[in-house]
């Protein structure tokens, strides 16, 4: 079986390219496919002849008019359409040609189905290793859509466009071989014409390419819009503004149509070229050979006296000449679908890892020795090479339940994102027990680390899987964190309860249960380090006083809080860490 | 038949020049390539017979059938460019309406009890919409064209071989009938498994995109990866079947077919020897059945395609009820000077709990001036909020407002959506107001320097990967439209949360001078932003 590796699609130029590096993947089916194909283009073939040999061996024998015409080999050839075995030689070509399309979709659905599980797990080995530098450049919408719609849509691509790509080369050639039986002017007239074909549709292609192109961009524009109003359909009801939404949206819609109808007006022009060219050679065809029976002039056969079998045989067969290439025509939308979702995907894979994900450091933190202290020294956070906020400087200690203040900007979910070592530093040191370490990506330090981020973060899951997240726990445990987390009743509440199933938009969950559930989650798993950004953001007073107290017995046990907010409760914490101030002590020092 | 079928077909039916027009176009190109096919049979198998003698070959008129033969060579090719414009037309006129129309119902509805599945939604509105364009695409238009060619190839064989129609009858039927509905038969089902089994894969893949942190810390990305990629795998397979069931319809449709070919061979030789049937014909006749194949193999997915575009509007139907609740508040005298909200016994309970948010609540707000609810979250101040806005109706009792009407009703809710638009935008949403008002109006929340520092200031675009304000900015937004909406009665749920305390206060204290005169409900566990004269309202 061919595998194909990343740094193979990464060095891909274009979405094209990708693309025909993916089909390498199912190179083996493909040869099967055109193989097929070829047969059964060669069974259309044998049809054809067949069907011309027992028509004309019936007519000449019914035409009783002309005997002085007859030649020997037609008299011989004359009751051929009584014998049964050449009836049933027919029967079983017509029965083969109607199978062996059931062969080549299995085949077909097979290779698609490969090449499309190939490039997903590609594609998530990667995005596995971007980890958070994803999110700078792909909204978690645009990758669940470029994982399972836009993915999925490359099937027609790899199924069926690939293998007809070589047939509509090869199936041609065939029927100019066969027609040359006949003479030599039809198989030339056809070998005139087909590059033509190919020429304009690459002339109109480049167009309708350019076309395609902009028309996706406005499906996504309007896909979005669409998203984004409906997300927000609350707003726009209170602000009693859904008529002109409405008619906003359907204005988009219009302009949508209008481009979509831009590319099929090129799209089609390339299958009528095929269309025009499909009909009027049976046309040129017929009239050529109608006028040669009639012995209007000689020219283009190989015999002087010509049969009707050849006519027939060449009549049937002008048009299959262009099946193949109309077929390739009509797939020509998979092709431009597949190229722009390969471009997409290449823009993702050619995003590189981060560079601190080199140096990560694996030496697993030992078990015996709990956390004491973390010191950040000149910690210097951001996103790739862009800092965020000043550096800072400051040490967590053991039982300390600490707040850390600053307004927005000032990096503190970045400081939270890094201490939580799935964020790399730019510069600067973290001292973990005074032992210099670098959190990036390290399993074990991971471990210890509870973080509950400003969006809730919950899987479309049952709850008992979004809390345990792979682990054991019974229900007691379960309910024990809840109940910490002020969350047992509302989880009672649920229909199902553990069992409920998490759905889009958090089903029945408001965002302060949202938070309360994930809350739960933190303090099911035990960590050492618990950093909560904005925790009580969409709490009541009395469930944010709750929320202290079970932080107090949290700090009391032994571990390390430390909590990101806007608000002021300074009052509740053992201290605070203005990180604003830090940023002037720190230019004070420099 | 669903209500957006039907709307499906008024719409069509308000299209139905271009509906008519591609329906025409395609029929007269197939009509002309079955004849294409069939003239030039009959004329070579004509010429080849006429010139076995020199005199016939010399009377043979070869003009009139050259001619007809070009003309609809070249009707066949533009007709078919027509014939898919005008369809192509016809269909996304009534998508675009349809489209906006399904918005419309949406926003008729409110989703606090049962919130909208927004994914779900707008994919529906986006792409279950493209499968109803195959109701007239691909099921209306060769459906009819299916029919029509085959009672006219039927004729046309009478006409010339009366025994031959009768050896068609059955093989006919079946292609036109038969075969489409087993089609339909065998495709529905995995084509509606595969549906469900796409959408499971999206949420899987959301489940893994939105949760990075959680699942890196848990070392989660392996097994939820995995999880995508079993569902995609399970998913594939089911489109495999789909495709293998639609792949051996269509086996069994060539193999009638086949046997149509077969039996006018045969006939049609036989006709020739017992002098029923001229020499020509019998060729004419094999290439009027190769014709008509072509036609009969589109059409025979029209019934499945016809119950795919239903099914896909139907789906989308069940988005949203098709009758938006009744609205159980009283608005009584709204003319009067003097704005009043009275409370009787009002329960309501969500249907997905066993008991009441908010249970025989009585109160009278009948003086201007700030009513505070602070009792801890739980108790229904966001239900009696939702209750008093509309967006939720009671199940018992009754609200009663006079001296204003519905629409002078304004809540902040507590979560401020924020719209993909410009700043500008997402203030006035769609209402005019001038920059003035506008700059004003930023004043009042403070986030007139945020505004100004932005690069295009009042039309900078808001959002994920432009500027995307801050929790409390966007609380102060949300204060903002309200503040432009200019209501009578005002409901504040948490408008404070994520604001610190001081500036809270200042918003506050100019709210109260700006709103002066209104009643104005705010729910908050902020108590100390209470000054002397507001008061408590106590669930």
């Amino acid at each position: 079986m061919s595998q194909i590796n990343i740094s193979t699609l990464q060095q891909c130029i274009n979405g094209q390219q990708l693309l025909r590096q993916a089909g390498k993947i199912s190179r083996r089916e493909n040869l099967w496919l055109t193989l097929t194909g070829a047969l059964q283009t060669a069974i259309t073939i044998a049809i054809t002849g067949l069907i011309a040999l027992l028509i004309n061996s019936a007519v000449y024998s019914g035409s009783v008019n002309a005997p002085t015409l007859f030649q020997p080999s037609i008299i011989n050839q004359s009751d051929l359409w009584q014998h049964g075995s050449w009836w049933l030689l027919l029967a079983a070509l017509l029965v083969l040609r109607a199978l062996l399309p059931l062969w080549q979709t299995r085949l077909a659905d097979r290779a698609s189905i490969r090449v499309r599980n190939q490039l997903r797990s590609i594609v998530l080995t990667h995005c596995a290793g971007l980890q958070l530098s994803l999110e700078q450049q792909f909204s978690s919408a645009e990758l669940s859509n470029l994982l399972s719609g836009e993915i999925d849509s490359t099937r027609d691509y790899f199924a069926e466009f690939l293998p007809q790509q070589r047939l509509a080369m090869l199936a041609p050639l065939m029927i100019i071989a066969a027609c040359l039986w006949s003479g030599w002017l039809v198989p030339l007239l056809l070998a005139l014409t087909a590059p033509l074909v190919p020429l304009f549709m690459i002339i109109v292609g480049h167009k309708a390419a350019a076309a395609s192109k902009r028309n996706l961009t406005e499906l996504t524009r309007l896909g979005n819009l669409l998203s984004d109003r409906i997300k927000g359909i609350s707003a726009l009801q209170l602000a009693n503004s859904c008529s002109e939404e409405q008619h906003n949206l359907f204005r988009q819609s219009e302009q949508f149509r209008h481009s979509t109808m831009q590319v099929l007006r090129l799209a089609f022009l390339s299958g009528t070229l095929l269309e025009f060219f499909s009909a009027i050679s049976i046309a040129m065809v017929a009239v050529y050979l109608g006028l040669l029976y009639l012995d209007k002039y000689q020219i283009g056969m190989w015999q002087e006296q010509l049969t009707l079998t050849h006519g027939i045989f060449l009549l049937m067969l002008a048009p299959e000449f262009y099946l193949p290439l109309r077929r390739l025509g009509a797939l020509y939308h998979a092709r431009a679908d597949a190229s722009s979702v390969a471009d997409h995907l290449l823009r993702l894979i050619q995003l590189k890892p981060p560079t601190g994900s080199a140096a990560t450091d694996q030496t697993p933190l030992s078990e015996h020795n709990p956390l004491q202290q973390i010191s950040l020294q000149q910690l210097q956070t951001g996103y790739g090479e862009t800092p965020v906020g000043k550096p800072y400087s400051f040490t967590l200690k053991r039982g300390e339940n600490v707040l850390l203040k600053g307004p927005s900007g000032a990096g503190k979910s970045t400081l939270l994102d890094t201490l939580a070592g799935v964020l790399p530093a730019i510069s600067g040191l973290i001292l973990l027990n005074e032992i210099g370490i670098n959190l990036y990506n390290n399993r074990s330090w991971q471990q210890k680390v509870g973080y509950m981020t400003q969006q809730p973060e919950l899987l479309f899951d049952t709850l008992r899987n979004n809390l345990c997240l792979g682990r054991e726990f019974t229900d007691t445990e379960l309910f024990d964190a809840l109940q910490q987390a002020r969350a047992d009743d509302l989880v009672r509440a649920l229909p199902g309860q553990l069992d409920y199933h998490i759905s889009d938009s958090g089903g029945f969950l408001s965002g302060g249960q949202a938070q309360r559930i994930a809350l739960a989650r933190v303090f099911l798993h035990k960590p050492e380090l618990l950093l909560l950004d904005e925790p009580t953001a969409n709490l009541d007073h009395d469930t944010a006083q709750q929320f202290m107290e079970s932080l107090k017995r949290f700090s009391a046990a032994g571990g390390i809080v430390l909590i990101s907010s806007h608000r002021d409760e300074a009052e509740q914490f053992d201290r605070v860490i203005c990180l604003d101030s830090l940023t002037t002590s720190e230019s004070a020092h420099a | 038949m669903p209500e957006l079928v039907k709307r499906y077909f008024q719409l069509l039916w308000q299209q139905r020049g271009m509906a008519t027009l591609g329906l025409l176009l395609a029929t007269i190109t197939a009509l002309s390539g079955i004849a294409l096919l069939a003239v030039s049979g009959w004329f070579i198998s004509a010429t080849a017979l006429a010139g076995l003698s020199l005199a016939s070959a010399h009377g043979f008129n070869y003009f009139a059938p050259g001619a007809i033969v070009r003309g609809l060579s070249i009707a066949r090719t533009f007709g078919r460019y027509g014939e898919r414009l005008a369809t192509h037309e016809a269909t996304f006129r009534v998508i675009s309406h349809l489209r906006s129309d399904m918005f419309g119902t949406l926003t008729r509805h409110n989703w606090q009890e049962q919130p909208l599945n927004s994914h779900e939604a707008s994919s529906r509105l986006l792409d279950d919409i493209r499968h109803a364009e195959s109701l007239y695409l691909s099921a209306l238009v060769p459906g009819l064209v299916m029919l029509l060619s085959a009672l006219l190839y039927l004729a046309t064989v009478t006409l010339f071989l009366p025994q031959l129609a009768l050896w068609l009858l059955l093989p006919l039927l079946t292609s036109v009938v038969l075969l489409p509905a087993l089609y339909l038969r065998r495709v529905l089902q995995p084509q509606n498994t595969l549906h469900q089994q796409r959408s499971q894969q999206w949420s899987d893949a959301h489940s893994l995109f939105s949760n990075l942190r959680t699942l890196i810390l848990f070392d989660r990305l392996t097994p939820q990866s995995d999880k995508l990629c079993h569902s995609a795998a399970i998913a594939d397979q089911t489109e495999q079947r789909a495709s293998n069931a639609r792949q051996s319809v269509h086996a069994l449709n060539q193999l009638v077919q086949a046997s149509m070919l077969l039996l006018v061979l045969w006939q049609g030789l036989e006709g020739l020897a017992t002098g029923q049937l001229e020499g020509a014909l019998v060729f004419m006749l094999l290439l009027l059945t190769l014709g008509l194949q072509e036609v009969l193999t589109t059409g025979s997915s029209a019934l499945a395609a016809f119950a795919l575009g239903y099914q896909a509007l139907q789906r989308i139907g069940q988005l949203s009820p098709a009758e938006p609740q009744p609205d159980q508040r009283r608005f009584i005298d709204p003319a009067s000077p003097q704005t009043m909200i009275t409370v009787e016994n009002l329960s309501y309970r969500y249907p997905t709990r066993q008991e009441a948010t908010i249970a025989a609540l009585n109160t009278e707000l009948t003086e201007t001036n700030w009513y505070w609810l602070t009792t801890p979250s739980g108790q229904g101040k966001t239900t009696l909020m939702q209750l008093l806005a509309g967006q939720l109706q009671s199940q018992q009792g009754r609200i009663t407002f006079s001296g204003i009407e519905a629409n002078q009703i304004g809540l902040m809710p507590q979560q401020i959506s924020l719209l993909q638009g410009s700043l500008r935008f997402n203030l006035c949403l769609h209402q005019p107001y001038s920059d003035a008002v506008l700059w004003e109006t930023l004043k009042m929340v403070e986030l007139d320097h945020w505004a100004s520092g932005l690069p295009e200031q009042l039309d900078s675009w808001l959002g994920k990967g432009a500027h995307l304000p801050s929790g409390g900015e966007v609380k102060r937004l949300g204060l903002a439209r309200l503040i432009l909406q200019d209501r009578k009665v005002l409901l504040l749920d948490e408008p404070t949360a994520g604001i610190d305390t001081e500036r809270s206060q200042r918003i506050l204290q100019r709210l109260r001078q700006h709103w002066s005169g209104h009643i104005i409900i705010i729910s908050s566990h902020d108590t100390a932003l209470m000054t002397t004269p507001d008061i408590r309202l106590v669930l």
